[in-house]
């Protein structure tokens, strides 16, 4: 991980915003009316239906600067330890919301302070894995991609 | 940031590692690492002996709960004005390498004299401070304490720096909900060098702190000068109004997303509000774009509402409902779900 010279008190507002298509639909594995949205606690908020075409999640986060040079994050949605932190993105049935079907684990811990300075940071989530089903776990480069202008992470 | 020299100016230049003592080395990175994580500053031991050791008492106390309900307390023991200057210096000199020359300067009370724009402290605000770091990345922090609410403050600074031709950059594509949310939204300065945002929290005493960040643009990219996100292809953002916020609520998540043939976005938010304020704020928009309500209904807690909309020979129905959380008596979602109708 890069580190740069901002000063160490340093607090950045910073909005992520995942734009997530290829979604599995609404049927799955029993399940009638699959939704997924952020993780919240133990509940999820924002969600969408599992056959959208296109949806998109933001969350307003405040990233602090350690005085390692790595970064941390902190807002209601932000899960994880110091160094690990990470969004959820739950999976769940409709008729039973708070039975979470799968989770996507969405690492926050590659952004770099320098990367986050434009307050505003863009990525492209696929939401099917590579059997169809929808997408659990940490995604691979191939399914996340940060769009970030000082480098070329795809 | 040009800094002004006078005789009470700390320089603060960084040596190499092998030329520091060591044990002020270890004994500064132990308290950048307790400082950084919010926790309690407490008095050293006396391993590193140029450090004076100090009674160990409480002498200032800072606790701050914020809308996302994080609480933060600043405790400070001990010290003296050589001791504090000596925290400082230290505390700024970065404890890994940088790729270039960085300047930082430290504006004890006082505003850097060259900024780019003008700041008129309301009644009752000082100046605690300000940080100007030059280099690779430069940036500006002005660090202001209020006696009165944060909030009312920043939006106070905030109108200032409007009027002096500051913008909000261009907002993303799909934004049903539009999020007025004072502590996040930066502001460009009109000629798109500067990024400037402003931060505002009440502390538990009533008393306020603001922090204004001011990032060159340049080095950085910035929502001043990139473009917007781009748009979504879904059609129902054509048919449902772009809503407002209402005032002093602080956004922290949304989602939007749409099938075929429906559309649901929402927002979640905190704020000291009432279920039927925000039914109001938001139903009197939904009218106002020639929605049609057809029924509506609210308790402590929630508040629901049936709307039909009518575009060229398309019909569409929606509902709209606000949630208090249970979790929280402060934490709300508000939900908008659009779909085409069966012609009857």
């Amino acid at each position: 991980m890069s580190k740069s010279t901002a000063n160490a008190l340093a607090v950045q507002p910073v909005t992520i915003t995942l734009i997530c298509t290829d979604f599995p639909g609404r049927a799955f594995d029993g399940c009638a009316d699959l939704q997924v949205g952020w993780g919240q606690d133990r509940t999820v908020i924002n969600a969408v239906p599992g056959d959208s075409i296109e949806a998109r999640f933001t969350t307003e986060l405040q990233a602090k600067q350690r005085p390692d040079g790595t970064v941390d994050f902190r807002s209601p949605l932000v899960q994880g330890k110091v160094g690990a932190r990470f969004l959820y993105l739950v999976w769940f049935d409709a008729a039973a919301p708070q039975m979470p079907i799968r989770r996507i684990k969405v690492p926050l811990h590659d952004l770099t302070w320098d990367e986050l300075q434009s307050g505003q940071i863009v990525a492209h989530l696929q939401m099917r894995g590579p059997d169809g089903s929808p997408l659990a776990a940490t995604p691979k480069p191939s399914h996340l991609q940060w769009q970030i202008e000082s480098r070329s992470k795809h | 940031m040009n800094p002004k020299p006078n005789r009470n100016d700390l320089q603060l230049t960084r040596q190499s590692p092998i030329q520091r003592n060591p044990f002020t080395l270890a004994w500064c990175t132990l308290a950048l690492l307790l400082f950084s994580a919010g926790c309690t500053i407490m008095p050293i031991q006396p391993t590193a002996p140029q450090v004076n050791t100090t009674p160990a008492t409480v002498t200032e106390q800072a606790t701050v709960t914020s809308t996302q309900e994080i609480t933060e307390t600043v405790t400070i023991v001990g010290g003296n004005e050589e001791t504090l200057r000596q925290f400082l210096r230290q505390y700024f000199v970065q404890p890994f390498a940088s790729n270039n020359e960085t300047n930082t300067t430290l504006y004890i009370g006082a505003l850097p004299d060259d900024l780019p724009f003008n700041l008129e402290l309301p009644d009752g605000m000082t100046v605690a401070g300000s940080v100007v770091t030059t280099g690779e990345f430069p940036s500006t922090q002005l660090i202001l304490a209020a006696q009165q609410n944060a909030v009312e403050n920043v939006n106070v600074l905030r109108e200032q720096l409007l009027d002096q031709g500051y913008t909000r950059p261009t907002q993303s594509g799909n934004e049903i909900f539009q999020s007025q949310s004072n502590e996040y939204a930066p502001l460009c300065s009109p000629d798109d060098r500067f990024m400037v945002m402003l931060n505002g929290v009440t502390m538990e005493d009533g008393a306020g702190t603001l922090h204004i960040y001011l990032n060159n643009v340049e080095p950085f990219g910035s929502p001043c000068t990139m473009e917007a996100t781009q748009s979504s292809s879904n059609p129902f953002e054509a048919i449902a109004p772009t809503l407002t916020a209402p005032a002093n609520i602080s956004v922290y998540s949304s989602g939007a997303g749409s099938s075929g043939d429906s559309f649901e976005a929402s927002i979640s938010f905190t704020g000291e509000t009432t279920i039927a304020a925000l039914s109001e704020h938001y139903e009197a928009q939904l009218q106002a774009a020639g929605w049609q309500q057809s029924g509506a209904g609210q308790t402590e807690d929630v508040a629901w509402s049936g709307w039909t909309i009518t575009e060229g020979d398309q019909q569409y129905a929606a509902t709209f409902y606000i949630v208090r959380s249970a979790r929280s008596s402060d934490r709300f979602q508000a939900t908008m779900r659009l779909e085409t109708a069966l012609s009857r």
